[in-house]
């Protein structure tokens, strides 16, 4: 009799979990065609409002130019690749900066030195499934993903 | 200076590749055909030339070749619009404007054949009232010799004549130019408003037209004929009949902010009826008079229609108490011939329909004048004598019959 009822638990439990078990719908494609080209606020705050997304670039500012940096950039460009990565980076960038879209937070994952005296006028194009990078530093893009450079 | 060379060469030659690099970004491609297409539509909306729309069209073409490779990033960055929708929406546009513009250059075309042609007739107008002028002056000083009166007065009347042909000829060219002015406004399209100075504008010179016919009826020569009065009203008849055909064109496109043209023309034209009627009237009555047919007070139609209808009527009573004698019956054939011979004749003719009389009215005159006729026609006098030969012959039978039973 009581084997019968570990049995019964058991058989609840495994019917329990497979009902809980959370929907996936797999090879989403996040890319974003066009570069997003937003002018931050004097508070440091990026409004993509084309792309519904805002957060501040003070964390990513201090990150590229070090502590208690201010310089806000004229332009911050922000492309998404169809991983749903955000690659962003400004005028005098070194780096391109790639964030992992968490809940409330975009998580640095990823920072790509492509000119050490920074980008000159640098613009993100997606070229599936790359980032490619202009810039005037250079002749020929560099070509990136969320684990770096690819092709220069 | 060989340095300075050396160093601004590579610039150029470098300089072209930086571009190159900074147009290779998506965002400014995007950010380019956007700006170009809405300065292309601003072009569109601010062209006033077909010939700037001809040159809009060439750019509209080269700007759908250039980006047509990069149509798919486009489509993406402009997304609900797409590149096609947006190349094709400028090219209805243009189209649009290009038809519209091609109509305004027609209507401008035409506008401005009219304007001279109002110019030339108003001056060759003018020349004929001067002309005229002249020629009533002398007829007024001129009391020496009946000859040369006689051939002043034909000339007169022949320059009076003249120049109401080209009276005539300017109200043709004004209905002709606003048929024209109505096949090109038959689309859509509202008509474009001209601002044009008094000097040209047609509006004024017709205004000035008018008036000048006023002054021109008010002084009129007690020489002219009735006739000449009939034609004179006949061209005010159908200056106002043209001119309530294109009024609303007209002003339309010659509207003027300072001078309500249609009000001034229509007050205008209702003077120029009224005395060209009066003088129409007091010709014929003048004419009536000479002729000695008494038809008493008219100043209208109506009055005019009911006064020969008691004239004819009071005839055609007297006519019925004669018998033999009638003396009415040359009152008959006097109006007879006044009738017939002149007033349908000559006069109906030369008027539009229903100024003088209209259709009824004339087969009523018609119909009264043959009872009267019936009537007031006097026995032929053979007709009498073989009556009386009969009563006298059958008086004899009656008597010579009496005498022959008394002798039985």
């Amino acid at each position: 009799m009581k084997s019968v009822k570990i049995i019964f638990l058991i058989l609840v439990t495994a019917v329990g979990f497979s009902c809980t078990k959370s929907l996936v719908i797999e090879n989403v494609n996040y890319a974003q065609h066009v570069e997003s080209v937003v002018a931050p606020n004097q508070e440091g705050i990026v409004d993509d409002q084309r792309n519904n997304i805002r957060f501040t670039m003070l964390p990513l500012l201090e990150k590229e130019y070090g502590e208690n940096s201010t310089d806000l950039p004229e332009f911050v460009r922000i492309l998404r690749n169809s991983e749903g990565y955000y690659f962003i980076t400004a005028e005098d960038f070194k780096n391109v900066y790639v964030f992992e879209p968490k809940r409330g937070e975009l998580k640095l994952i990823k920072s790509i030195l492509l000119a050490e005296n920074g980008l000159e006028k640098p613009a993100l194009n997606w070229r599936a499934p790359y980032i490619e990078v202009v810039s005037f530093n250079s002749d020929t893009p560099a070509y990136l993903d969320e684990n770096g450079v690819i092709k220069k | 200076m060989k340095k300075l060379l050396y160093i601004i060469v590579p610039i150029l030659l470098i300089l072209p590749v930086a571009q190159v690099s900074a147009q290779n970004s998506d965002y400014e491609l995007v950010k380019d055909f956007n700006s170009k297409t809405e300065l292309i539509s601003h072009k569109i909306q601010n062209a006033i030339t077909t010939v700037q729309i001809q040159g809009i069209e060439a750019e509209l073409d080269s700007v759908e070749q250039k980006y047509a490779d990069h149509k798919e990033i486009i489509n993406h960055a402009i997304y609900p619009a797409t590149f096609n929708e947006e190349i094709e929406a400028l090219r209805a546009n243009l189209i649009t404007n290009e038809h519209r513009l091609y109509l305004i250059e027609n209507q401008r075309e035409q506008l401005f054949d009219l304007s001279n042609q109002v110019m030339a007739h108003r001056a060759e107008i003018n020349r004929m009232y001067a002309q005229v002028d002249s020629l009533n002056r002398e007829i007024e000083l001129s009391q020496a010799s009946e000859a040369r009166l006689s051939q002043l007065v034909q000339n007169y009347r022949n320059k009076v004549e003249q120049r109401d042909r080209l009276l005539f000829g300017m109200i043709d060219s004004l209905l002709f130019t606003h048929q024209k002015l109505q096949a090109t406004m038959s689309t859509e399209q509202s008509m474009e408003t001209y601002m044009i100075s008094d000097d040209s504008n047609p509006l004024a010179m017709i205004h000035q037209i008018i008036e000048q016919n006023i002054e021109a009826t008010h002084a009129n020569n007690a020489m002219l004929s009735v006739n000449d009065h009939l034609r004179m009203r006949s061209l005010q008849i159908q200056f106002e009949r043209t001119w309530d055909r294109t009024k609303d064109d007209f002003t339309d496109v010659y509207s003027n902010d300072d001078v309500d043209w249609g009000a001034q023309i229509d007050s205008a034209l209702k003077q120029w009826r009224m005395i060209a009627s009066k003088k129409m009237w007091d010709s014929v009555d003048q004419y009536l008079a000479q002729n000695e047919i008494d038809l008493g007070a008219f100043d209208n139609r109506l009055s005019f229609y009911q006064a020969m209808d008691s004239f004819i009527a009071e005839g055609y009573e007297i006519s019925k108490d004669e018998f033999l004698v009638s003396d009415s019956f040359q009152e008959f054939v006097e109006f007879e011939e006044f009738w017939n011979e002149t007033f349908k004749t000559k006069w109906i003719p030369k008027t539009p329909e229903g100024v003088l009389l209209s259709e009824d009215q004339i087969s009523t005159i018609d119909a009264a004048l043959t009872d009267w006729e019936e009537t007031a026609r006097p026995i032929h006098p053979m007709l009498a004598a073989i009556i009386a030969l009969a009563i006298v012959s059958l008086t004899g039978f009656i008597l010579v019959m009496a005498k022959a039973r008394k002798a039985r």
